[in-house]
């Protein structure tokens, strides 16, 4: 199924940024219901790459100061 | 930084079903309407969302409507992905933003354990102190 998206919301830079998070998180997530069929829902580790590459960057910023 | 704000009142329901369509439509989903929690879900959402609320309430507003499973598939990330915007908007230092994020998330999710959901109502009380 292809549903129709109103064209302006796809134009809205709100929506479009809401688009963009959705679709970046999309694979931790179950497509199914499964906090409403459990009570327990389901999220994929989204991994410490992220927060190691912040702690880095920290880290090379205070070295340079 | 006020605790209490419409902080999801630019979220329309119109936009959250769009937002469902487009994550069904990425994954090859059935973007449809379930028979026994979308009305309900719907008006949960359209009575509240315009509402200022702590920061905490809405991310619960978030996590009780991702249980009600207002649609067949990707109720999760629909729900997930406005608080995730809603932090990103806070502005706040990368590493806390990606803490706060993932908090959040983790409670949108109906995956936090009491410790997360503690830290995060720690988090929304300190917005009041901070610029």
């Amino acid at each position: 199924m292809k549903p129709a998206i109103d064209p302006k919301l796809l134009n809205d830079p709100l929506f479009r940024e809401l688009m963009a998070e959705g679709l970046a998180m999309q694979d931790r997530f179950s497509a199914e219901p499964v906090y409403a069929k459990t009570g327990r829902g389901h999220l994929k580790s989204a991994g410490v790459a992220e927060l190691a590459r912040l702690k880095a960057a920290r880290g090379a910023k205070k070295k340079k100061d | 930084m006020q605790r209490v704000q419409a902080w999801l009142a630019p979220f329309s329901w119109e936009i959250v079903t769009a937002q469902n369509a487009v994550l069904c439509q990425a994954k090859n989903a059935l973007h449809k309407p379930t028979s026994d929690g979308h009305d309900a879900t719907k008006h949960l959402w359209e009575s509240r969302h315009q509402t200022p609320m702590p920061l905490d309430e809405a991310v619960e507003l978030c996590r009780r409507c991702h249980r009600l499973a207002p649609f067949c598939f990707y109720n999760g990330n629909t729900f997930a992905s406005i608080i995730a915007l809603v932090i990103k908007r806070l502005e706040l230092p990368a590493d806390q933003a990606l803490v706060v994020r993932s908090l959040a998330g983790h409670i949108v999710a109906g995956v936090a354990t009491d410790v997360e959901e503690s830290a995060f109502r720690k988090f929304c009380a300190s917005l009041d102190t901070r610029g």
